[in-house]
């Protein structure tokens, strides 16, 4: 016979009741869910602890889970508040690493745009450096502009879709979404100014 | 902005996309799920204290609607009295009084 396993519903119930240890199941289910969102928002150095508060802060508002939307839905939206606050406690305190573009990613932007076959793009694009300059341009944005870039740009969510993960209103996603891209452009067309 | 600059902007924008559409989850260790855990566990009454205040709202919202419904009950039932007392407290009044008659 088997014992299926209890949803995530009955789960928060029970976490809720007192059996705090239950919470562990909810980790586990959603570590990869929650890691993958920081890791897209987040310099790797920074993922653990980032996603380790997406999980605090999921569990001290647990209570206000309305069960109306999917439990991962509820803490995507806590993963991505969690990565704007760790933007704005970096920028707060005025460490922003990794803001400058180099030679070797103008020379890496050179070999991007010198090819023509769809290969040998994937393959650049696969390269550590590629990662680095994505941080490193990010870096130069604010928290805000950060976050609306990457979600609108990057990720091809739409400005009401962005608006709603954020809890922010779709006027000034809206307004950010021009300004930042424009800003990104500023940055990336720092590395093309040489090439041929 | 010329038309071939743009063309490399947006060349670039793409392969950026992509590089973040790659980004892996991290593989997080057990040591990592258990130190959530241990700072869970500093304040779970945190979470409990969160679902009693709407709970206590409840309670104290049915206390009100029976108090309140009591206090009505007997509002009426006093009007009701009056209403019927001052009736026949006039006929009496009338009948007593040889002025009025």
């Amino acid at each position: 016979m088997t014992v299926s396993a209890p949803s995530d519903e009955e789960i928060i119930r029970r976490v809720l009741a007192g059996e705090v240890d239950l919470f562990v199941e909810l980790i586990t289910r959603y570590q990869h869910h929650v890691g993958r969102i920081v890791a897209g928002h987040v310099r790797r150095d920074m993922v653990e602890e980032v996603s380790h508060d997406v999980f605090v802060r999921a569990y001290t508002s647990l209570s206000t889970y309305s069960r109306q939307t999917p439990f991962a839905h509820w803490l995507s939206r806590i993963a991505l508040r969690s990565c704007y606050d760790a933007w704005r406690s970096v920028a707060g305190r005025k460490e922003l690493p990794l803001s400058s573009l180099g030679d070797e990613h103008q020379q890496w932007a050179e070999r991007l745009l010198a090819t023509e076959s769809h290969e040998r793009f994937e393959e650049l694009v696969r390269q550590q450096e590629t990662t680095e300059l994505l941080h490193r341009a990010l870096a130069q944005l604010s928290p805000e502009n950060r976050m609306v870039v990457t979600l609108v740009h990057l990720e091809g969510l739409s400005v009401r879709e962005a608006a709603e993960r954020l809890g922010w209103s779709v006027i000034n996603v809206k307004v950010r979404t021009h300004r930042a891209r424009q800003q990104l452009r500023q940055i990336l067309e720092g590395l093309i100014k040489d090439s041929p | 902005m010329t038309p071939s600059n743009e063309k490399k902007i947006e060349k670039l924008e793409r392969a950026l996309a992509r590089a973040h559409a790659s980004q892996e989850a991290p593989q997080f260790s057990t040591n990592w799920v258990y130190s959530i855990i241990r700072e869970v566990r500093q304040h779970p009454s945190r979470a409990r204290r969160t679902t009693e205040v709407p709970r206590l709202v409840w309670r104290a919202a049915t206390v009100v609607v029976f108090l309140s419904m009591i206090v009505v009950g007997s509002v009426l039932t006093w009007d009701a009295e009056q209403i019927h007392t001052g009736f026949s407290g006039l006929f009496t009044e009338a009948t007593m009084d040889p002025t009025l008659l």
